[in-house]
């Protein structure tokens, strides 16, 4: 393969898994932006949303769209449920206290699933062919064009939400200022429970794109190690910032990946984006997208 | 009925102002503390509104915030399209009212009725549907989301959209500023443009009763005059204003009746033009050194 044609490939494909990195990782930002809270679990969330879905695919024989229909109806029930029992009584509890709940919740639902979905396979059969696209001589995986797709179309209709729609508007409203949301008669509470529902969609969708994508990677608990990375370049609380950091990310892992990974024996893209992490922190510490809060009084 | 004139404490017997007769009674007020026999019903009829036709009454009103006794039991009415004052000291307890009424703080006794309808531990946003509407002190802009963003989140307990849309006709007419500055991030207006904006995304809620707390708070004399200056047309259409002010002089002129506020007690209420001649307003709060008898 020519240089250019490799290099252009790694891109391809980096943006590819870019594409599913930000749906997880606008899972962690919604939920952020809404209650400060930094949810550690995310990548377990996206496990359990993968699992359910192909649960519901292998034990009710249903079919891509079915089993994405009742893996998001059960994930959103348990997110609704979550938020209702464990997270409104510590909501005005420290934020340290949340972060340890996060991760409490992540280990407990690792422990739950292998439990739960023992002797279910973890993920669904791709409905894509197997057979890879050519694009100008550049084999590319019909999976990760499919998924990306996906991801694509759903990131769209997630900023229409946010900026077209009334709740929208009144999630990014309590994002940005909890008491000037109280003062316009928004109630609190059933918009935290919304933002949790979109956590359960959002873990149903991009755990199974991801299974689709990565063809048996590393496990997909792990997916939640690479949004740490994208939401901290993308500003935290950035939408529109953290869908580039998510293209941004998976582009960096694809090229380490192809060019140093051969050279020290592996492994180096998955450090990759924590060294540029580690590097905007010096240099930009409210990230590549947010901003520092500097405004006019 | 129940008669806003009384005084919260009572006077003492035998004290020498209960019998002694007023030197001036053309512009008697009402203290708290002081009574002048039969002319305080008087005035109370005449001039003070009584309990059926408030809009809203407060009726002994207990606040604390730990061991801080915020509210020690205030009083106080609003009429249906009228303006109130409500001025006093920093930390008289002025803020600390108008949290009570809007829900944020929950009082530990008393009552809150809005239309005759106690709002005492309502949720805020019930209490925002009902059309109680409080403009909080410091603004509370919502910094990068566009000016016309904030003015529509303002219109978010309203059933009717179409009245949405009519109301922000309104207070673009109202503020052409802010039309101009429609797609700007709410962060980079001017303090001034910002207490516009704070005011017109409260009109945006189709208010019954407003609650504006220090809107001239730091801002240059001209600016809060233009500021002031729509007052009238909020009461033109029936919507009634309870404005907090340390800006004394500015809340007197504009107000019909005023409630003077000291550590939590209310320790003079009645007419506002009573008020701002009253020689213990003007040397407390209108910066008189010397009062010409």
């Amino acid at each position: 393969m020519p240089d250019l044609a490799f290099f252009v490939f790694l891109v391809a494909d980096g943006a590819l898994a870019g594409s599913i990195y930000a749906l997880v990782a606008l899972a962690f930002v919604v939920v952020y932006k809404g209650s400060r809270m930094i949810n550690f679990a995310v990548g377990e969330w996206t496990m359990l949303g993968a699992r359910t879905a192909a649960a519901a695919s292998h034990t009710l024989g249903l079919g891509l769209g079915g089993a994405l229909g009742v893996g998001c109806a059960g994930l959103v029930t348990l997110a609704l449920l979550f938020n209702r029992i464990v997270l409104r009584p510590l909501l005005r509890r420290s934020l340290l206290a949340l972060i340890m709940l996060s991760l409490g919740v992540g280990i407990f639902m690792r422990g739950a699933a292998a439990l739960v979905f023992a002797g279910i396979p973890p993920r669904i059969a791709s409905p894509f062919p197997v057979e890879p696209l050519l694009v100008a001589g550049v084999p590319i995986s019909v999976d990760k064009v499919a998924s990306a797709a996906i991801a694509g179309a759903c990131i769209a209709a997630l900023s229409w939400f946010f900026h077209g729609s009334r709740t929208g508007l009144a999630l990014r409203a309590v994002a940005s200022d909890q008491q000037v949301a109280l003062a316009v008669g928004i109630d609190l509470q059933r918009h935290f429970a919304i933002t949790w529902a979109l956590v359960g969609v959002l873990s149903v969708l991009a755990g199974t794109l991801w299974s689709f994508a990565s063809g048996g990677g590393f496990g997909i608990e792990l997916l939640g190690f690479k949004v740490f990375p994208i939401v901290i370049l993308g500003g935290l609380d950035s939408l529109p910032g953290t869908i580039i950091a998510a293209f941004a990310v998976g582009i960096l892992e694809s090229v380490v990946a192809g060019y140093i990974d051969p050279i020290v024996g592996g492994g180096f893209s998955h450090v990759a984006s924590y060294l540029v992490l580690i590097a905007t922190l010096f240099v930009r510490p409210w990230g590549l997208f947010g901003r520092p809060d500097v405004e006019r009084v | 009925m129940r008669d806003e004139g009384v005084p919260l404490r009572q006077p003492t017997p035998g004290h020498p102002d209960a019998t002694r007769p007023s030197p001036r009674p053309t512009t008697q007020l009402i203290p708290e503390s002081i009574t002048y026999g039969g002319l305080r019903i008087r005035w109370s009829l005449l001039m003070l509104p009584s309990a059926s036709s408030a809009l809203l009454e407060v009726e002994d009103l207990h606040v604390s915030y730990g061991r801080i006794r915020a509210l020690q039991g205030v009083s106080l009415a609003v009429p249906e399209g009228a303006v109130v004052a409500l001025i006093g000291a920093n930390g008289a307890g002025k803020s600390t009212l108008l949290r009570a009424i809007s829900g944020i703080v929950r009082p530990r006794r008393g009552a809150v009725r809005f239309g005759g309808e106690n709002l005492v531990g309502l949720p805020v946003h019930q209490i925002v549907r009902r059309r109680v509407i409080h403009v909080p002190e410091g603004r509370g802009m919502l910094a990068r989301m566009s000016v016309l963003e904030n003015l529509r989140i303002g219109g978010f307990a309203r059933r009717d959209r179409a009245g949405a849309g009519a109301e922000l006709d309104k207070i673009f007419a109202l503020f052409p500023v802010l039309r101009d500055r429609r797609d700007q991030p709410a962060g980079s207006l001017s303090g001034g443009e910002q207490q516009m904006l704070a005011i017109g995304r409260a009109i945006m809620a189709g208010p019954r009763l407003l609650m504006l707390d220090e809107p001239s708070l730091g801002l240059a004399p001209l600016i809060v005059r233009e500021i002031f200056r729509i007052i009238p047309r909020l009461t033109a259409e029936g919507t009634a204003v309870l404005l907090v002010e340390q800006n004394a002089r500015m809340a007197l002129q504009c107000a019909a009746h005023a409630y003077v506020l000291e550590t939590g007690h209310v320790v003079l209420s009645g007419r506002a033009a009573d008020l701002l001649a009253a020689p213990e307003v003007q040397r407390a709060y209108l910066g008189a050194s010397e009062v010409v008898s």
